[in-house]
């Protein structure tokens, strides 16, 4: 029989130091089989490991439109992601995945796509917004709002660039207050309130979510106001996993696994869910 | 088949000879435990229960499942663990080896757990029915008794004269029964002790509807004040399955581990962010009750619990699970 927790070896082909705490690594499967055969849908995870230390939970930040690695973005906050940051280029790390479902790109199509997102929270993002670029004439307008806490807590600083410089894109990018620099060329406010300022369409248009869960929390009403339907809304949760595979019990929130059924869900859907995630 | 005290013994006997370890419950310091026996003599089946259920031989407490090791240029060799032994284990009670195909279901659907299918597919079961029960227990309250064989390879009821009547269910039990016929008869006229078990307490088919009615219910911040977040309840449980996975390895080798956790705990779904979803002790207590008696059923179509009562007998502050599902009924 399979171990289904045996993990796949990936060497570490480039790392990008993206904030004082937060990597990216760009990953390629060791075995050329697996990398031949891997296939991923945009808005699946994986669980990263470090021998030695342990298993940790990253979606895959990599868009599924580009082939040949993936790329996982974490910020150091316990044992593995910690030792992880000390890993350097050709170093090998474990990978076990592509788990959960994904964000459903076929359905987005012919729609505006209004992408929101704080801090850390972009990297699933981030994966659907190069799968959506890479397919640009699927979807119609597409707005991406990124805000994070401070300037140097931004994350994908050069794509923001390339996201700014792309004529189909309209990106409004933003710090809280009191965390811009002098020469900060985005806004300045919370994300709900930026998000509100900027005023997408909620006509024939989905958005998709993703940040912390007090972001989330304020962001949802003003969508309503702009005429999301629930249905319309996406966003991907971050339950504590460990097997990633409806096994250890741990992501279990009501009737799903989030790492089975999600991480994937639409706000209709999480509002048949008990809060607890 | 019927086997006599004295033909019971040589068979237990034979069975430790033949290498095969045999598990059974044996009495230490006033406790009871499931432990390799060297000899029938040591089994004890009478009560306490063994405070920890059977289930650490399906589902190891603490088990191997992937060793590695770090060659000179940080190079990893990964091996696979070794494949569990074959066991048998005698004088289980009903509920409980009713208890391993339930949990099965969650290791078996939609990919398949090796560690536990492989436990389950070796280990021999030979279950004793009760013939005394305690006032924690409950297993006809979920729809098992004294005598149900869910999970039984072979079934024992003891007689009126202290000879037992042992039924194969499986094609392993009755294999291993054929093996040994010469300890065994044909059944004679002999009636087996007819206990009933314990009275029924609850109404199962009234949990579920209030549980997804009443995830709010003030009932939960009541009845979990007492609860201290020991975890007591989810270790004993011959059905909670929860685990974490750990790595433990020095500079040359390492291994990853699966070890049982406990939903009671904090840490358990504590996020990377610090954002706790289950953040005090009453919403843990209510998801070990929804995931037994709401979650599970809806998923597997099984209650994930065989009441034993081992969460109630162990607690160290008194809580009752049986208390909570009565409570639950007189709300209804």
């Amino acid at each position: 029989m399979n171990n289904i927790y045996k993990p796949h070896l990936m060497t570490i082909k480039e790392i990008t130091d993206e904030t004082y705490d937060t990597k990216t690594f760009k990953l390629e499967f060791q075995d050329k089989s697996v990398a031949k055969s891997f296939d991923f849908k945009t808005g699946q995870f994986g669980e990263f490991s470090v021998f030695g230390m342990g298993e940790s939970t990253f979606c895959i930040a990599s868009a599924p439109t580009r082939k040949g690695y993936i790329e996982c973005t974490f910020r150091k906050s316990g044992r593995v992601t910690n030792s992880l940051a000390e890993f350097d280029v050709g170093d090998t790390i474990g990978f076990r995945g592509p788990y959960g479902n994904c964000f459903p790109v076929d359905k987005f199509k012919g729609k505006n796509i209004v992408f929101i997102s704080g801090g850390i929270g972009l990297a699933p993002i981030r994966s659907v917004i190069w799968n959506c670029l890479d397919l640009r004439k699927n979807f119609k307008d597409i707005t991406i709002v990124y805000g994070a806490k401070t300037v140097a807590d931004l994350i994908y600083k050069r794509e923001l660039e390339e996201w700014t410089k792309m004529a189909d894109v309209n990106l409004v990018k933003a710090v809280d207050p009191g965390g811009e620099t002098k020469d900060w060329d985005g806004k300045v406010g919370l994300v709900p309130m930026v998000l509100e300022s900027a005023k997408p369409t909620g006509k024939n248009s989905v958005a998709l979510v993703c940040g912390p869960p007090i972001m989330i929390k304020f962001t949802l009403p003003v969508l309503d106001k702009l005429g999301f339907d629930l249905k319309d809304i996406y966003t991907t949760l971050e339950n504590r996993m460990k097997c990633g595979l409806g096994k250890c019990g741990r992501c279990n929130v009501g009737k799903v696994y989030v790492c089975k059924e999600g991480p994937v869900f639409t706000a209709q859907q999480l509002k048949a869910l008990p809060a607890e995630y | 088949m019927q086997i006599t005290k004295t033909n019971l013994e040589q068979f237990i006997n034979e069975l430790i000879k033949s290498g095969k370890p045999v598990v059974a419950p044996i009495r230490e310091n006033n406790l009871s435990a499931y432990k390799p026996i060297n000899s029938f003599n040591q089994i004890n089946l009478d009560l306490p229960f063994p405070t920890k259920s059977a289930k650490e031989y399906f589902l190891a407490d603490y088990e191997k499942i992937l060793s590695y090791s770090f060659g000179e240029k940080g190079q990893i060799e990964m091996k696979e663990p070794d494949q569990p032994k074959e066991l048998i284990l005698f004088g289980v009670r009903p509920c409980e080896a009713a208890s391993f195909p339930i949990m099965n279901k969650v290791f078996s659907w939609d990919s398949q757990d090796k560690f536990y299918q492989e436990r389950l597919a070796k280990n021999l079961v030979i279950t004793v029915a009760c013939e005394q029960s305690d006032d924690f227990c409950f297993c006809t309250s979920v729809g098992l008794s004294p005598q149900a064989t869910d999970g039984s390879d072979i079934f024992m009821r003891k007689t009126q004269t202290g000879d037992y009547l042992a039924e194969g269910i499986t094609d392993k039990g009755k294999n291993l029964i054929e093996k040994h016929k010469d300890l065994f008869a044909e059944n004679s006229n002999e009636k087996p002790i007819d206990y009933k078990g314990p009275e029924k307490k609850f109404d199962l088919k009234k949990i579920k509807p209030w549980l997804e009615k009443n995830f709010e219910h003030p009932m939960w911040n009541q009845i979990s004040l007492p609860c201290i977040g020991c975890g007591v309840c989810t270790f004993t449980c011959p059905n909670c399955y929860c685990f974490d996975m750990v790595d433990e390895a020095t500079l040359k080798e390492g291994a990853r581990y699966k070890m049982w956790d406990s939903c009671q705990f904090r840490m358990f779904t504590v996020h990377a962010s610090g954002h706790n979803p289950r953040d005090n002790q009453s919403k843990r207590f209510r998801q070990r009750i929804e995931h037994k008696f709401n979650y599970y059923p809806d998923k597997f179509d099984h209650t994930l619990c065989v009441g034993c009562g081992r969460c109630i007998r162990h607690c160290p502050a008194d809580m009752s699970l049986l208390e909570t599902l009565i409570t639950i009924n007189k709300l209804t």
